[in-house]
């Protein structure tokens, strides 16, 4: 019994311990490092506790004094931890199936008769028909969707203890539309409700009950996960979101009129990626200033139109958001940081039958949807994220089916590259692995194919820069890009007319290494839609200090410059 | 440009048809040509790699591939 007097000493000690005394096994921390060097028994998912003090569980009466608290339900899992300068650190945790689905497996390892005994004593409190005895006459009711239903539990137990082919076949069959006179995915709903997790850890269930339960809480076999969510629309400023009509007109000009309400769902967001471009006046001026107020004026979305296209985030947002109200569908609006609008990044959740979906056109501004998609590039912010693999495939299916619809109507950039994405990769690795030695080309050779093409591409606002990321990337490699070439991009208001600001790029070379030889590096300033031109370090010194060129950041700052930047 | 190189690759095919590893490379290259904007889906390097394999002379390989790049709209 030394641990016990070892704890009487602890709670002397420190008694402010008393009350989580009365609820956690508190050992010393030497005895409780003791036991970790033991030989261990494993538990649960991953978890594991000594065999000795897992056999001291039930043979110390200091110890089984929580057990018999467990058994009480006085407290919903043991947990055992040390007392270490007074606080109480490590947890072991046990719930009531655990303990004994363990201390069986330590009876016919030992064949020890005092725990033999209690086990069979333990178990029988914890029995599958205890729970039933406690619960077979109850009944619950839930509000679903709208409306009040009310179910026995034993109807809950018989059926997770069907036999699996029945189980299965009545959880599969679209013919069977009912359980006990309510919607199938109702009664599943129901179930999962009343029969919890801490359910099972505190009754021993046949195997196949815990399986059914897991299957359908799962929703591998019916998805009832969206069952009520998003039972209205949550976003504060909808009433003062005005969408303007020719924008309207545009995105629902070509729809094909066969189109169910998801895929109308999924054309109206890619249609508005392709027809939307980020302002990259807003991005160039750190979301603040006039251009930032502009922005966050709740107005400003209904004079958003096919010619009059750059938004940002919240704009987006609020436009999609409304136009899937239009199709009957309830969405939350969801900002970082405050709820007013243009109060952070927003992006929105909507839910359709039994999918739930998110939508964030700029996961990231140079690479998001609403730049991604002018090029059918395979587009990452809209998702199902239900729970269900199957579920998440129909949704994939019916968005590539619209996205190659959308595609094929573009016609300046031609068809699906997105659809054979992965495929493609595969291609080329095969490929590669044929063509083990690639050539090599000079860094000379490949900054002349750059700056060649960045002095003819054309393309709207933001869209040169999401251009500029592509070229990067298959240019140079990203040892180059961390050492002999790097792309600033900066907020330059040295522009046609003093309102505005706008996102420049300097890209610094240097064959030698950038940080090795920094007077020798050499810069061009790239402002999007006209010629490269060189620049020498005084005049981007000069810009700095003047405050016409401002660093979007204090982390990417351009190599050689000191002045700004991180200190 | 593109349509070009795919000439070139069809005919090279033909001409490969006796030597599988050839052939087997040129098969692969077809796929990667017929795959919309693809030479922005890969880095140069293989891209010049797939140049030389339809025998687009060192000399042009800069012009050549600047030439698809300037295609993509």
């Amino acid at each position: 019994m030394v641990e016990a007097e070892n704890i009487q000493a602890l709670l002397k000690e420190y008694p402010y311990l008393k009350d989580i005394a009365q609820t956690h096994l508190l050992l010393t921390e030497s005895d409780y490092k003791k036991y970790e060097k033991d030989a261990q028994l494993k538990y649960g998912f991953a978890k594991t506790i000594s065999i000795n003090l897992f056999q001291e569980l039930f043979l110390n009466p200091h110890y089984y004094v929580y057990v018999e608290k467990l058994f009480n339900d006085e407290i919903n899992q043991l947990v055992i931890s040390y007392v270490s300068n007074g606080d109480t650190m490590g947890r072991i945790e046990l719930t009531k199936s655990e303990l004994l689905t363990s201390l069986k497996k330590i009876v016919v390892e030992t064949n020890n008769e005092q725990l033999a005994f209690k086990y069979q004593f333990l178990a029988n409190l914890a029995s599958f028909a205890q729970y039933q005895k406690k619960v077979a006459k109850e009944e619950v009711t839930y509000n679903i969707e709208g409306q009040d239903y009310t179910f026995k539990m034993q109807d809950f137990i018989t059926f997770l203890t069907l036999d699996n082919f029945d189980f299965v076949r009545i959880c599969l069959d679209n013919e069977i539309k009912t359980i006990k006179g309510v919607a199938k995915k109702y009664f599943f709903y129901a179930l999962s409700k009343s029969i919890t997790q801490q359910t099972l850890d505190n009754y021993l269930f046949s195997q196949s009950f815990v399986t059914h339960y897991q299957d359908l809480t799962s929703y591998s076999l019916v998805d009832y996960q969206a069952i009520n969510t998003l039972m209205t629309t949550q976003d504060p400023n909808i009433s003062q979101i005005q969408v303007n009509q020719e924008l309207h007109d545009l995105i629902y000009r070509d729809m094909p009129q066969d189109y169910t309400t998801l895929e109308k769902a999924i054309y109206i967001y890619i249609k508005l990626c392709k027809t939307l471009t980020y302002d990259e006046e807003f991005y160039a001026g750190l979301q603040r200033g006039k251009v930032a107020e502009k922005h966050e004026d709740i107005k400003h979305v209904a004079t958003i139109s096919p010619t009059n296209n750059k938004v940002v985030c919240y704009e987006f947002t609020a436009i999609y958001g409304k136009l899937l109200n239009e199709l009957g569908l309830n969405y939350k609006n969801y900002q970082t940081f405050e709820e007013k609008f243009g109060g952070g990044h927003a992006m929105l959740y909507f839910r359709l039958d039994k999918f739930l979906i998110s939508a964030d056109a700029v996961v990231t501004i140079l690479q998001g949807d609403i730049a991604e998609a002018k090029f059918n590039h395979p587009l990452k912010g809209l998702h199902a994220n239900n729970r269900s693999p199957e579920t998440r495939a129909e949704f994939k299916k019916a968005f590539l089916k619209v996205y190659e619809y959308l595609a094929r109507q573009d016609k300046s950039i031609g068809e699906y590259p997105f659809m054979q994405n992965e495929s493609f990769a595969q291609i080329v690795a095969k490929y590669r692995q044929l063509n083990p030695k690639l050539p090599d080309i000079t860094l000379a050779e490949r900054l002349d194919i750059l700056l060649a093409r960045l002095n003819d591409i054309n393309k709207v606002g933001i869209d040169n820069l999401t251009y500029l990321v592509t070229l990067r990337k298959i240019l140079f490699s990203e040892e180059e890009l961390r050492n002999i070439i790097k792309f600033t991009i900066i907020s330059n208001s040295e522009t046609l007319s003093q309102e505005t600001i706008r996102a420049s790029v300097i890209i610094t070379v240097n064959e030698n290494g950038l940080r090795e030889n920094p007077e020798a590096n050499a810069y061009y300033l790239y402002n999007p839609n006209e010629s490269i031109q060189r620049i020498t370090k005084e005049e981007i010194i000069k810009n700095l200090t003047l405050n016409i060129y401002h660093y979007l950041n204090t982390v990417d700052i351009i190599p050689g410059i000191n002045y700004g930047g991180r200190k | 440009m593109n349509q070009k190189l795919q000439t070139i690759n069809t005919k090279l095919m033909k001409l490969y048809e006796s030597q599988p590893n050839l052939w087997e490379k040129q098969k692969l290259i077809q796929k990667i040509l017929a795959e919309e904007n693809w030479v922005l889906k890969l880095d140069i390097n293989t891209a010049y790699a797939i140049l030389q394999d339809l025998t687009i002379p060192q000399a042009n390989l800069a012009k050549v591939y600047l030439t698809l790049l300037n295609e993509i709209k």
